[in-house]
């Protein structure tokens, strides 16, 4: 079933223009911050998105207006705010399309934060890969400059904030927050342990918030449209409009802005039309490809945090790949389990090793060589991978592993008694 | 702009000189086509660091280009949903068309084939990313013909 909803993030995607300041400004741009800036106290601005139920949308969830107020009062210490643009969990393609297509919302948002936490400073992290979208934002940026927007005193107040465009190089892991961190200090992408958190000791040991695009445009939106209309849409856990990413073997593959709390089947079909060339759904990943994976009698479910955390699984960043009938899952979980691992920055070994371990043994499966005992083998390694590290990459691979052996595993059985794929010329990624 | 003004310009923008080192690296890469040893030293001459903890930050990270990589890069995503997209096969018929046996870079030292992991765009599935240019459902005929424009425009060098 489709529902009633009108976008409002991406309501202006199909004008050729929207990513200039002149159409953003013609349609209400840079109004909120100014109004932001000029009426309200920061801590109104924390609180006001508390109301809102705002939670990230960067995979984990989390309160938005919760985080902001963990920045410490007084430290005399500089603040800083960061936005998360290293977009690269798989199947995951939304903040790129935000910022070519509205690049000035981010800017908007990243004002609007910044001053609630009190920052000076903000830095844009920008995957290294997306050079057009890096072009794009840094245009916007020189645009907001020129007119007023940043700089010394932001729409005329006496607020100023600058705003510094940051290229990644490259690496998965640097989306992670605290690895985010590291690599903008100019060092190797490692994650740090934590606590402490970013809000008390993030970039240069200061105050640092990281959000992620989305969140940080949503942010904006609020502001224009209220609290009301926000919490009117999707659940009650989960509030507000969120960008779904459909991919894989899909007939219409793209991004939708739909309210959180989507049936799953109805995104696949009533959105996505569908199993491309209309063969049968064998599984469809729900949130990127840490998420896990369901069933094609699962598809019912309510796509929201607390669901799949019922599950086992996280909406992670509302990412849905479609797998046709024809997909070797043990060939999936191989190419997924070669991503992590390949991504893995070594530093603990239970997610250095045991992805590795993962993927030489899904390889051994998927090559025909696979013995017994290594599915309970590689499910005894993906259980000592939670829990054990320094960040939740390594959760990022024990999840699908967990799911798809559970699911399938009939299909990994036969590939051990049959010693080999039953599908070979079907599957088609990584030999 | 100079580069060297470019470098100090990148250094001014952050409360510390290290911050700077993943632009000064892509300054560098622009100055020298790739990062090689000079480019490392450089790299830490500016930003009052050796060379050895430079080194160790450029290699943890895949996007900068190495001393044996062509010219142009060809990166064909190989992640999940450009796998079942088939990039598998339109990663075999771009090696094929390179000729390229065992070996990633052509021996005219123009073209670098390899995977990526997904690259941000798994709505356009299979993806390439084609020196800086993302193509997208991309299939042998472009590429191919992307490749020929490259090699007719080099040879006229
Ligand atoms: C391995 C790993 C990769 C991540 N990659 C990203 C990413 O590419 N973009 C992002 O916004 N958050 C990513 N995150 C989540 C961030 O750590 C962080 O939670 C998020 O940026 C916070 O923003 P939010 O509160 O607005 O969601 C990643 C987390 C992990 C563990
Ligand atoms: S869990 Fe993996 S990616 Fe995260 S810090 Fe440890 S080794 Fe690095
Ligand atoms: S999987 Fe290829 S672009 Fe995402």
């Amino acid at each position: 079933m489709k529902v009633n909803y009108k976008p409002v993030l991406t309501r202006f995607f199909s004008d050729p223009n929207s990513h200039r300041l002149n159409f953003y400004l013609q349609n209400g741009g840079y109004k909120q911050a100014k109004r932001v800036l000029t009426e309200m106290k920061p801590e109104e601005v924390i609180d006001f998105i508390k109301k809102s139920n705002l939670r990230g949308r960067g995979g984990a969830g989390f309160s938005t207006g919760m985080k902001w107020s963990f920045i410490p009062k007084n430290l005399g210490k500089d603040i800083y705010l960061v936005c998360n643009a290293d977009e690269s969990e798989p199947g995951t393609f939304k903040d790129r399309i935000l910022i070519e297509n509205d690049p000035h919302a981010l800017i908007e948002g990243i004002i609007i934060a910044s001053y609630a936490i009190g920052a000076k400073k903000s830095f844009i992290y920008i995957r290294g890969e997306f050079v057009e979208q890096y072009k794009i934002l840094n245009n916007a940026i020189q645009e907001s400059y020129v007119s007023g927007y940043l700089g010394k005193n932001v729409c005329g107040t006496n607020y100023s904030l600058d705003i510094i465009l940051h290229r990644g190089a490259g690496a998965y892991i640097c989306g992670e927050e605290t690895a985010l961190l590291s690599s903008l200090e100019g060092k190797r992408g490692y994650p740090r342990i934590k606590p402490p958190f970013p809000a008390i000791k993030g970039l240069y040991e200061s105050p640092t918030i990281v959000n992620n695009v989305e969140t940080l445009v949503t942010v904006k939106h609020i502001f224009e449209n209220g609290i009301e209309w926000f919490t009117s849409i999707g659940t009650p856990k989960s509030p507000g409009p969120k960008l779904y990413c459909l991919s894989g073997h899909v007939k219409k593959p793209g991004l939708y802005e739909l309210p959180l709390g989507m049936q799953l089947k109805d995104l696949v079909f009533d959105y996505g039309g569908g199993v491309k060339n209309d063969l049968r759904v064998k599984g469809v990943i729900p949130g990127g490809s840490s998420s896990g994976v369901l069933k094609d009698d699962e598809l019912d479910i309510i796509m929201d945090f607390e669901s799949l955390m019922a599950k086992g699984m996280i909406l992670g960043t509302a990412s849905v790949i479609v797998l046709n009938e024809n997909v070797c899952m043990v060939d999936a979980l191989w190419n997924i389990a070669r991503f992590y691992h390949h991504e893995s920055c070594g530093q603990c070994t239970p997610c250095r090793e045991g992805s590795g371990w993962i993927e030489k043994l899904l390889e051994r499966i998927e090559r025909g060589h696979g013995t017994k005992d290594d599915l309970k083998i590689m499910s005894e390694i993906a259980k000592n991978m939670v829990g054990r590290t320094i960040c939740v990459l390594a959760d990022a691979l024990a999840i699908p592993v967990e799911h798809f052996v559970k699911r399938y595993f009939n299909e990994f059985e036969a590939h051990i008694l049959h010693k080999g794929c039953p599908n070979r010329q079907l599957a088609a990624s990584n030999t | 702009m100079t580069f060297d003004q470019r470098i100090k310009e990148a250094l001014d923008k952050y409360p510390t000189k290290n911050s700077a080192l993943l632009p000064i690296l892509y300054i560098l890469q622009e100055k020298y086509g790739t990062i090689s040893q000079i480019a490392i030293e450089e790299a830490a001459k500016w930003t009052d660091s050796s060379p050895a903890f430079v080194y160790g930050v450029f290699s943890f990270y895949t996007f900068y280009k190495r001393e044996d990589e062509g010219k142009y890069r060809i990166w064909v995503c190989s992640t999940i949903s450009c796998s079942v997209c088939g990039c598998k096969s339109l990663y075999e018929q771009i090696k094929n068309y390179l000729n390229l046996n065992g070996v990633t870079t052509t021996p005219d030292g123009l073209f670098t084939l390899k995977k990526a992991e997904c690259l941000g765009a798994c709505e356009i599935a299979p993806v390439v990313q084609f020196e800086d240019e993302y193509i997208g459902n991309a299939d042998i005929e472009t590429i191919k013909n992307k490749i020929e424009l490259i090699r007719t425009n080099e040879s006229k060098l």
